[in-house]
Formats: structure tokens, C-alpha cells, sequence
């Protein structure tokens, strides 16, 4: 799970362009969005690109997405309960 | 994968020009919108084709560089380059040149998302969107 978690501080730091930051700054279980990383509903639609090209997960809806969506570990979880690649 | 690009002249009005004597940096924001424009009438994206599929394509980000000036007289030229994303979004470059010897007056960038009826963020590319980035080649699969 940790590598997977670290792996995923990755490919959120490149999908968003958020190159200045390192994957430690990323914490764990922060939240993603508004306080914490800061994210918007916009940057949702590029981690919805990214669980469906790198681990073949396609969100069913918008309120599934926000749930799943809430800190990297419950990315992590989710990811590893449903990755297809 | 293709490169779309669609081109259109610029009309510059007089009331675009500001007390410095050059076109009001505001101005542009429209001279973005008509070019968003050409680009829909030349490759079947129109905001009209948007509401007909059930959708708005609000913009959510606009960029602009200030190069050089536009004075009242100049006829620029504005390139816009759609620029391919997976995400459900539609994203734009945007060049104004000088036809008289191709300089460059601004460069930009926008990015639209889509909302729903309801003005509800849409995730996933609406299938109508999708199919046009098929039909166009500006997708990998």
C-alpha cells in the first residue's frame, strides 16, 4: 500500500502540474480539496483521467468521485479493491 | 495526432482603443470569443452544438500575454489551436499576429468545462465530445 500511495503522490503531482511540489509534501490524509492540496472540482477531471488510463477505473458518477476522491489514502484504498491493470 | 487550427481577421473597432491609444487589453477576452467561434463554425463545435447535446461550456480559465500593441487601423490575425486533453474539458491556444510581417501581439490560453442542466460539472466527456474527438483524431484510443 505504500508504494502504491507513493505512487499516486506521483502521477497526481504530474496530471496536475504541480511539479514544484515533491510527493512528501502530499500528505497522506489530508484532504485534496479546498483546505489541505487545495484541489477544485476542476482537477477532479484530470484524477478521473488518471484512474482510468493508469489502473482501468472508470467512476460511475460525480458523488462516487467526490467520496473516493477525499485524501490520497482513500484514493489508495479504493485503487487497490478495484485497479483492472 | 492532428493539429486543428482555425484562423479569422480581426475587425478593430474604434471603441476597443483605450486613452493610451492602443486596444484595451479587455477587448481581447471578445477577440477570444470570436475566434472560439470560427474554430466551432470549421469543425462542428459550436457552443449552439453544446446546448443541443444538453450542455454549456462555461470558460474557466483564461491566460493572456501582451506582446505588442493592436492600434486602431491594424487588421491582426487570430490563430486558435485546439490542444488535445483526455479530460472532459476543451482546451485552447490562441495566437494574434501581425499579418504584415507575422510578429507576434499576444498569445493565450482558455480551458471550458461542461455543465449539465442543472449547472452541474460534468466528469466524463459527454458522448457527443467524445465522438467529435474521435471523428478528428485528437485522441489516442
Amino acid at each position: 500500500m505504500e508504494e502504491l500511495i507513493l505512487e499516486l503522490k506521483q502521477e497526481i503531482i504530474k496530471a496536475l502540474n504541480l511539479e514544484d511540489m515533491t510527493p512528501d509534501e502530499i500528505e497522506t490524509d489530508a484532504p485534496l480539496f479546498g483546505e489541505g492540496l487545495g484541489l477544485d472540482s476542476i482537477d477532479a477531471l484530470e484524477l478521473i483521467v488518471l484512474l482510468e488510463k493508469k489502473y482501468g477505473i472508470k467512476l460511475a458518477n460525480p458523488a462516487e468521485g467526490k467520496a473516493i476522491f477525499k485524501d490520497v489514502a482513500t484514493i489508495a484504498d479504493y485503487v487497490s479493491k478495484n485497479r483492472k491493470k | 495526432m492532428k493539429e486543428l487550427k482555425a484562423s479569422k481577421q480581426l475587425e478593430i473597432r474604434f471603441s476597443e482603443v483605450d486613452s493610451m491609444g492602443v486596444v484595451w487589453h479587455g477587448s481581447y477576452m471578445l477577440y477570444f470569443e470570436d475566434a472560439r467561434e470560427a474554430f466551432g463554425a470549421k469543425y462542428g463545435l459550436s457552443y449552439m452544438s453544446y446546448i443541443e447535446h444538453g450542455y454549456f461550456a462555461p470558460i474557466v480559465e483564461q491566460s493572456f500575454q501582451y506582446k505588442k500593441p493592436i492600434r486602431y487601423g491594424m487588421c491582426p490575425r487570430i490563430d486558435i489551436i485546439y490542444h488535445p486533453t483526455e479530460a472532459a474539458k476543451i482546451v485552447f491556444d490562441y495566437e494574434i499576429r501581425d499579418p504584415e510581417d507575422e510578429s507576434l501581439i499576444a498569445t493565450g490560453h482558455s480551458v471550458q468545462v461542461f455543465m449539465d442542466q442543472d449547472y452541474q460539472l460534468v466528469w466524463d466527456n459527454p458522448p457527443f465530445y467524445l465522438a467529435w474527438k474521435q471523428r478528428w483524431e485528437v485522441i489516442d484510443n
